[in-house]
């Protein structure tokens, strides 16, 4: 292994090559995660670019065949972390909602949201635009985990490697995250007139 | 809690999140199976659950990447030192 520790050039072309080739079928589901991570397009481009590199500086030691999706969405939250918690002087979340009954929804909307059909579900008519915003009114940590289980779909044994906690702290914050989403959601329903109250 | 086998609603209830997420284990998943075939109630929660998580996933995804960034990407790329 004489090679194994030579600095490859600048445009190291096999590089390049598996770059395109594995990484940018990624992008748009990482610069979705970005958006809702940053909550604006000009930080969630800059995100993707910052983790985009330290992704190519790393490609070389990172081994073909291990999870390269979870590898490159661990550069983004690392790079998130260092740069946008920060910047944002957004206080960091250890605890949140907790007050919320542990059916909130389904004790208001219950069965009958899932017996409907999609034009008649109150869920359904919420628009796209809406729900993200939801996901990013809720705190960060929690955020983080619903959308990289439920929108991503890491496990959470994936998700505990990306964010670097226990699995035990997963489960904690995507329990708490649903709940705190479910809150948000039956706001935004209320606001749109969708339910009564 | 039950006997083996025979889970009650509120274990199947504290179950159900993680048994959505595909994260229970083989024997506990049919122990939560067994109990929502026969109980209509916690089966209305779980398939709420369900379709919570379905839709966070259908109306959250599908970002179109700005014009132009995935070249702007590989353009930063080829240039940079790896």
């Amino acid at each position: 292994m004489a090679n194994a520790s030579r600095v490859p050039a600048p445009a190291d072309q096999d590089l390049l090559d598996r770059f395109d080739r594995d990484v940018l079928p990624l992008l748009p589901g990482l610069y979705g995660a970005a958006l809702r991570m940053t909550r604006n397009p000009a930080d969630a481009e800059d995100l993707l670019q910052e983790t985009t590199l330290r992704a190519y500086r790393g490609f070389a030691s990172f081994r073909e065949g291990t999870n390269l999706k979870a590898w490159l969405y661990r550069i983004l939250t690392n790079s998130f972390i260092n740069i946008y918690r920060k910047k944002q002087r957004e206080p960091k979340t250890v605890e949140g909602p907790d007050d919320i009954d542990e059916w909130f929804l389904f004790d208001r909307l219950g069965a009958k949201s899932v017996e409907r059909s999609a034009e008649e579900d109150v869920l359904e008519q919420i628009p796209d635009a809406d729900v993200k915003a939801a996901l990013e009114s809720i705190p960060e940590n929690f955020r983080m985990a619903v959308l990289l289980a439920d929108v991503e779909g890491f496990s959470y044994k994936e998700i505990a490697e990306i964010t670097d906690v226990p699995i035990g702290t997963v489960m904690s914050r995507l329990h708490r995250g649903r709940k705190a989403l479910e809150r948000a959601l039956y706001g935004v329903a209320k606001e749109r007139g969708l339910v009564d109250g | 809690m039950g006997e083996k086998g025979d889970m009650g609603c509120d274990e199947t209830l504290r179950e159900v999140e993680r048994y959505v997420d595909g994260e229970c284990l083989r024997e506990l998943t049919v122990q939560v199976e067994a109990h929502l075939a026969g109980c209509t109630d916690c089966n209305d929660h779980a398939e709420f659950k369900k379709h919570m998580k379905l839709l966070i996933a259908t109306k959250c995804r599908g970002e179109v990447l700005p014009e132009g960034l995935a070249e702007r990407i590989r353009e930063r790329i080829r240039t940079a030192s790896p």
